[in-house]
């Protein structure tokens, strides 16, 4: 009887237990393995890492992040960029997607330099492109490499100390690990550039390189190493003005002039949305498709389509001397320049070939007409969405995009990195610090005032001569401003020079009225008034991070 | 799997046989009736039958072994009772009452009120045909306690079945299992269900597995009894009528609205004085028309045909129920009489063939076999439904006419291209074709002769469906029109679009599934004077294989199951669940679930008396369940492409890829741990029952968005995780008192639900103010912004904290701001209302009464703790966007406008999309508790010719008590309006 059940219990489990009975993968997506196995899959994973490269056609919801400098101000009240101004900016309201942006790419890089074995591509030797596809597959890690350090000081310029993983993470290590001081990230970043810069290409586009321009060259690598290592001396982060760093600095970006790769381009040929190819001048840009949205987002309101968006300030327009070197400023009594041959019914004539550049002010011809910026004018007041400083933004904007719902013509924009001029200026900077305006040491062979007076010759502005070495840094700022006005800049210089409190203060336009006859009055109005605070210098980190990651310390401030 | 041999042991139990002198008895029901074909058995398995009951009430039971202490018995009358009777001596007397109702709790395992130790409220098919529904789901209206139902939106969609509330963020579709099986509900005709049973505590939770959490719903399908064939005929005819619509602004008043919205946002009027007049004189039908889509479109009367024949008999080999339902109901459309194709036109046609079988095949071998064909037919316009229906609220009637002039060409405007006159006639069909085989059967075997009280059981089922979706399209002509009024004159101008196309034709299959299921099951079953055991080993497996990837359900359950009554007096049932599901990975996919459940009948305690018709049973129950109710391939980290990056001089496009994302870490099942405790109380003869019940739940391991607990630092996007935890606490109650004076009988029952659930872990990581955390809040609660009044003035709006979303203007809400930063975002949102769409409290009341042969019914039932976001265009938010206004938003609200500034209570009016009063706030929320009248019903018997018939004419859902007088609560919004309907029916038994 006892065997007869047992047989039966025994026969029971044995028809259902059929083990393997839910064995289940209808799985969608590719696993890790397939992308490491084949060249373009390791190609799109090294192309993640440019992906996210930062840019400015206004990554806040239109807004570029100069609206947040005395540059300019976006038309805007309550616009999200405006919290940058109005003191609303905090460690829950941040204004900048870059953290969780950069770290996606540094995580991508670190996964890709920990798993990339290209022993696993030999199974293609006897493919047809096996030789260009290996060629180009060498370049990979370095690529890599640099991208992951280029998003580091992204983060590190913004965050000042911050979390240096270099490798994937777990979930219990994202939300423990600590931050690595600025100082060890620029000496991290310095060391990966010094590393990675000979195994790169100076040109995508000479022969025997695949033509892909747009990646990171020797010269960016090196472009990369100077500006890190100027923020790294800058006063912000060299509290006690180690001339040291200063030096080193300088070298880098003397290293970079020395290699004779990059010139100026004459002040009359348009750089802007142009790419390293076609200017002996860009160092590297990120590319975009064609698109028209930052002239929707920038076109003066009178055109058909625009939204004013970003628009330079009096600030700004007052740092463009005349032709001659003159300052120009407008104040409650007007203008004021000692410029004699200032005319200040024509404000705006005979001013430095930037302002043509970078502004469209009241007359200026676009898209033909010229802009109305007088009250009741095509682009002015009352017009809801009309500039409120009296200008409009010219630089990176497109004038042949039509925006008409009938043509909706789109143009390329790039947005340029790093420039042979911004390296000048950064060697400028770096040497006055260093030893004066017309100091020599080591192996420099220019001087900061030679340097910035090649910026001014191209200009077509008279040089300077006999400054002192704070009359120097002062030219030197101005120089900066207006050079890269409007190429992400200014933003971080007011940091780093710890200048915010004088700079994010009043910001100023003009209104501009008609008469009858058609004469024409400057009136000085008040626009904006900032509010500022040192702890600015660096930005909050999320809060959510932090009460995430106890061992994530709040910047000081926020 | 080890757990499964502790429970072997308890099979191992030898056994002797020895006859045993005859037993004779007689069965009763409690009215003193006598009842023929009642079955006994000598097992709790009910499958070695040894005597049925005769016209007399009276039953041999002949050869019984040796020391049988009970017999039980079967009985399938106006309802099904299970239950035992001890054979104490020779004879016995039986009385089988309400309380020996049969309860399934599904692996073939059965109790009955009397028994169990849970939970377990019970309608049967006496209630259900109360309804005049084909749907068995809207038939449960109010009826089960703790079982909510809630019509959505939709045609002829299925109403939303949830069992005590919400208690998870993620999918709450309570498991329904009918005849044992996993399977729709919808597939079933209301003439073949014969009870519908709620399991909703922990013990049966942990039965179900990982399918237990949300609860059970057991439905059966009626079966044969012994006896000569009975025939049932029926015949419901229903006359459907819109349930509460709201009036649209007629073209005079739209048009001045229209033109106050546009002044409102600074642009010029669109209609001058002179137009609206000429809407108000009527004069122009054409240029300046007044049209009522409503009318034009909802003209008709729906009806609805259902017919049903049924056949139920058998005899002590074979029993058999027989169903054929057939259904055909008309959609609320009105077809043009001039179009000879009338095949668009809303329509739903149901055809159900049911069939049951039980075989004795042996003295040991009962097998079962159940069969089910269903089809259904549905059709609609060929644009929609749900676009028609918005169209008609959406087209304002100052929009242009149904035809552009005499020669019937449909018009249209340049603000809205649609006409719903023309879109429910002119632009073809959509045909929805579902069939289904549905087959199971069952083999029951007795191995007493192996050992007394062992029984196998096999069973197997397989589904077939398939969709079948058919349309036509055609386009039609239609003309644009404009009008003008120049000098006192009415100029019109029309310009002819598209062109009279013949039907293109498209069909598809667009569902199928395939749905088997195995189960097996030993049961060994002993009783002695003193106890009665029964256990079971069950392992079952579920295969549901669907269209599409990733949508094949797969599981697996090995089961111990034990029930032990002692002393008549103490209830002990205990389940393990041994259970995996194919969502997990490989190798981590089973989970263990206890529960145990116990009551105590107090009333057969000797110090309770031995009172007659009162009863007093204690009962409490604890286990662990599941949930699988997720996606497949959630703990994959697969790598994913990302944007793209633009390299070469000549800009070409590079993909890129990144790594993968952060998968569910641990993946678990959603884990429910529940607790119960209740008690049922009868009094005076029976005629007072109260039953209620108390629970708490625990669901943990819920999704929910990992992103706000993982450091960005990780660089990977994080998928949800199995974080979230939500606690459920809740009581339900039944309290019935039924009556009989002379030929006067009466019964009322009302039964009451509430069910709270609170967030505890959801996931939402750092908020910088407590009021925006949603933890320790009710799960439903709604959260938007606290309004403050409107804008008086520019000056007002300069004065005022900036209000980020939309440029505003006066006349547009004010928001509070909560945390002072002097800006209106989304750090301002705070909890409007501590309730949801979801009541917390759901309740039915429930009248018979019947004096002779005339009858009548009433079914109340009403939900309470209820709030709905009234965001219905049109309706709340008019005229944005190009939509519509009705007269009850221009009547009956008061709208800001610089006049009556001070007295408003809804904003200004605007023709933009204006994201800063059309957003969540505590303006739109309302209660939308109801108390709904579902069914009433006045019947009389008859019999003619020796044959019962029953008349009767009932009305569904005729009145709602609620405070939202505009619209229906339950069904708030401009898409298929709620319905109330008259029925005519005839039932006829022969």
């Amino acid at each position: 009887m006892k065997r007869k059940i047992n047989y039966i219990i025994i026969l029971f489990l044995l028809i259902f237990s059929g083990c393997n009975y839910l064995y289940f993968d209808e799985s969608t997506g590719q696993p890790k393995d397939w992308y490491y196995e084949y060249f373009n899959n390791l190609k799109s994973l090294v192309t993640f890492g440019y992906v996210n490269i930062y840019q400015d056609f206004g990554v806040i919801n239109g807004a570029m992040l100069d609206c947040g400098t005395d540059d300019a101000e976006y038309v805007y009240s309550n616009a999200q960029v405006q919290s940058l101004n109005n003191g609303s900016w905090s460690a829950f309201k941040t204004v900048d997607p870059r953290w969780t942006e950069s770290y996606k790419a540094i995580c991508s890089m670190n996964d890709f330099l920990a798993t990339y074995d290209f022993k696993k591509l030999e199974r293609f030797k006897y493919s047809q492109n096996y030789v260009d596809d290996l060629r180009q597959a060498r370049y990979y890690p370095f690529e890599a490499r640099i991208l992951r350090v280029y998003h580091f000081f992204e983060l590190a310029k913004r965050y000042g100390d911050i979390p240096m993983p270099l490798k994937v993470l777990t979930r219990e290590e994202a939300n423990t690990i600590g931050k690595t001081p600025f100082d060890d990230v620029i000496s991290f970043i310095v060391k990966e550039c010094n590393s990675v810069m000979d195994s790169l290409p100076v040109r995508w586009d000479a022969p025997g390189f695949n033509g892909e321009t747009g990646r990171f060259t020797k010269g960016a690598v090196m472009a990369l190493k100077s500006r890190a290592l100027l923020y790294a001396a800058s006063p912000l982060f060299n509290q006690g003005n180690n001339i040291g760093k200063w030096i080193q600095a300088a070298q880098a970006a003397n290293d970079l002039i020395n290699t004779g790769f990059y010139s100026l381009e004459p002040i009359n040929k348009n750089i802007f949305n142009t790419i390293e190819a076609n200017s002996k001048e860009i160092i590297l840009t990120d590319r975009n498709p064609q698109s028209n949205d930052f002239e929707k987002n920038n076109f003066p309101i009178g055109y058909q389509g625009g939204a004013s968006g970003n628009t330079p300030t009096q600030n700004l327009v007052d740092a463009y001397q005349t032709i001659t070197g003159y300052d120009v400023t407008l104040n409650s009594n007007g203008w004021v320049s000692n410029d004699p041959l200032f005319d200040p019914k024509a404000p705006y004539a005979r001013r430095d070939p930037r302002f043509y550049q970078t502004v469209l002010y009241d007359n200026a011809q676009w898209k033909g007409r010229p802009i109305e910026v007088f009250r009741n004018g095509l682009d002015a007041p009352p017009i809801t969405g009309a500039s409120t400083t009296g200008y409009y933004l010219k630089k990176y904007v497109v004038e042949s995009v039509n925006l008409s719902p009938a043509v909706n013509s789109t143009a390329f924009h790039h947005w340029i990195i790093y420039r042979y001029a911004d390296i000048l200026l950064s060697y400028a900077e770096a040497m006055n610090e260093a030893y004066g305006p017309t100091g020599l040491g080591g192996s420099f062979t220019t001087t900061a005032l030679a340097a910035l007076n090649q910026i001014r010759t191209r200009a077509q502005m008279p040089v300077y001569a006999g400054l002192s070495k704070d009359q120097f840094r002062e030219a030197l700022k101005r120089e900066r401003r207006v050079e890269l006005a409007f190429e992400g800049h200014r933003f971080w210089d007011v940091r780093r020079w710890m200048i915010g409190e004088s700079t994010q203060k009043n910001i100023n336009g003009v209104s501009i009225t008609k008469d009858g006859l058609g004469a024409k009055t400057y009136t000085f109005t008040n626009v904006d008034s900032r509010v500022w605070d040192n702890k600015m210098n660096l930005f909050p980190i999320p809060q959510q991070e932090t009460y995430i990651n106890k061992n994530l310390a709040q910047n000081p401030g926020w | 799997m080890k757990k499964i041999y502790i429970f072997i042991v308890l099979l191992i139990m030898a056994y002797t046989i020895h006859a045993q002198p005859v037993i004779t008895g007689k069965v009763s029901n409690e009215n003193g009736n006598v009842l023929a074909g009642v079955e006994f058995y000598l097992t709790e398995a009910c499958i070695d039958r040894s005597g049925v009951s005769d016209s007399t009430g009276n039953v041999i039971v002949t050869s019984i072994p040796k020391n049988t202490a009970y017999l039980f018995y079967r009985y399938s009358g106006d309802q099904e009772y299970f239950g035992s009777v001890n054979i104490n001596g020779n004879t016995f007397d039986l009385v089988i009452s309400k309380n020996n109702r049969v309860i399934y709790l599904g692996n073939g395992l059965q109790t009955s009120d009397i028994l169990s130790t849970q939970s377990a409220p019970t309608i049967n098919r006496d209630e259900l045909l109360k309804s005049s529904e084909v749907n068995v789901a809207k038939s449960l209206y109010g009826q089960l306690p703790g079982l909510f139902v809630m019509q959505p939106n939709g045609i002829f969609d299925s109403p939303g079945l949830q069992i005590r509330g919400r208690s998870t963020f993620g999918n709450n579709n309570p498991l329904v299992m009918v005849d044992g099986f996993e399977r729709d509900l919808d597939y079933f005709s209301i003439d073949e269900i014969e009870s519908v049973t709620v399991l909703k505590d922990a013990f049966a939770a942990t039965l179900y597995g990982v399918r237990g959490a949300n609860g059970v719903i057991v439905v059966t399908t009626r079966r044969g009894n012994i006896g000569r064939p009975k025939i049932t005929v029926s015949y419901n005819n229903n006359q459907y009528s819109p349930f509460r619509q709201v009036e649209m602004a007629k073209a005079p008043a739209y048009a001045s609205a229209l033109n106050e919205a546009l002044v409102n946002d600074g642009l010029p009027e669109r209609y001058s004085s002179a137009e609206i007049a000429a809407f108000e004189s009527g004069d122009y039908p054409y240029a300046y028309p007044d049209v009522n889509w409503k009318g034009k479109v909802f003209n008709s009367r729906p009806t609805s045909h259902l017919l049903s024949l049924n056949v139920q008999g058998g005899t002590e080999r074979v029993k058999y129920f027989t169903s054929v339902s057939y259904n055909n109901s008309g959609g609320y459309y009105k077809g043009l009489e001039t179009d000879a194709q009338n095949d668009h036109m809303l329509n739903n046609l149901q055809l159900n063939i049911k069939g049951n079988v039980d075989v004795q095949v042996t003295n040991t071998t009962l097998f079962s076999v159940g069969l089910l064909t269903h089809l259904n037919q549905q059709r609609e316009p060929g644009v929609g439904a749900d676009l028609i229906n918005r169209s008609v609220y959406d087209i304002p009637s100052a929009a242009f006419p149904v035809y552009s002039g005499e020669d019937k060409v449909f018009a249209s405007n340049s603000f809205f291209a649609r006409n719903p006159v023309a879109m429910v006639n002119y632009a073809g069909f959509n045909k929805s074709i579902d069939q289904a085989l549905f087959f199971d059967s069952r083999l029951r075997q007795d191995l007493s002769a192996i050992l007394p009280g062992l029984t196998a059981e096999a069973a197997i089922s397989s589904d077939f469906q398939s969709l079948l979706k058919e349309g036509g399209r055609r386009n039609y002509k239609y003309d644009i029109l404009s009008a003008q009024i120049v000098d006192g004159n009415v100029k019109t101008s029309k310009t002819s679009f598209s062109e009279d196309t013949p039907m293109d034709y498209s069909d598809s299959i667009s569902g199928q599934f395939i749905n088997t299921n195995i189960e097996g099951k030993l049961s060994y079953s002993r009783s002695t004077s003193y106890y009665r055991l029964n256990t079971s080993l069950i392992y079952e497996q579920n295969r549901y294989f669907s269209q599409g990837r990733n949508n094949t359900e797969k599981r697996q359950a090995y089961k111990a199951f034990s029930s032990m009554v002692l002393g008549n007096k103490y209830l002990i049932d205990a389940v393990i669940n041994y259970a995996g599901s194919a969502k997990l990975p490989e190798g981590d996919r089973f989970r263990l679930y206890p529960a145990i459940s116990a009551a105590w009948i107090v009333s057969n305690e000797p110090f309770f008396g031995n009172a007659e018709g009162t009863s007093l049973k204690v009962r409490g129950s604890y286990g662990i369940s599941g949930s699988d109710l997720f996606s497949h391939d959630l703990y994959r980290a697969n790598f994913r492409g990302g944007g793209s990056a633009y390299f070469s001089n000549t800009i070409s496009s590079y993909g890129s890829s990144q790594a993968g994302l952060l998968p569910t870490l641990n993946l678990n099942y959603e884990t429910a741990h529940k607790a119960d405790f209740g008690f049922d109380l009868s009094l005076f003869n029976n005629k007072l029952n109260f039953i209620t019940d108390l629970f708490y739940e625990n669901r943990s391991n819920i999704l929910v968005p990992g992103s706000k607990t993982i450091s960005g630092v990780l660089g990977l996007a994080v998928s949800n995780q199995v974080d979230g935890i939500i606690k459920t606490k809740g009581f339900e109650a039944v309290l019935s008192w039924q009556n009989k004076i002379r030929d006067f009988e009466y019964a009322i029952s009302g039964n009451f639900a509430f069910a709270r659930a609170k967030v505890v872990e959801n996931g939402e990581g750092f908020l910088p103010y407590d009021y925006l955390s949603k933890k320790g809040n009710s799960l439903n609660a709604m959260y938007g912004l606290e309004s403050i009044g409107f804008f008086s003035s520019d000056a007002d709006i300069k004065n005022s904290p900036i209000q980020v979303f939309s440029e505003v203007r006066p006349g547009d809400i004010k928001y509070k701001d909560q945390n002072g930063d002097h800006i209106i975002d989304e750090l301002d949102v705070i909890k409007t209302s501590n309730y949801g769409s979801i009541p917390e409290i759901y309740y039915g009341l429930n009248i018979h009464l019947k004096y002779k042969r005339l009858g009548f019914y009433a079914l109340l039932q009403g939900v309470a703790n209820r709030s709905i976001y009234t965001n219905t265009s049109d309706i709340f938010f008019p005229l944005q966007n190009n939509t519509n206004i009705s007269t009850y938003y221009l009547e009956q609200k008061t709208r800001w406008t610089p006049t009556t500034a001070t007295q408003a209570d809804v904003p200004r009016l605007t023709t933009l999309d204006n994201a800063n009063n059309f957003r969540v706030s505590d303006l739109w929320v309302r209660n939308a508790s109801y108390l709904k009248l579902r069914n009433i019903e006045v019947s009389y018997d008859l019999t003619p010719m020796g044959f019962k018939a029953r008349f009767f004419v009932r009305g569904a859902n005729l009145f709602s008590l609620d405070k939202l007088k505009e619209f229906d609560p339950e069904n708030y919004s401009i898409g298929y309006p709620s319905l109330s309907s008259y029925t005519l029916g005839i039932q006829i038994n022969l």
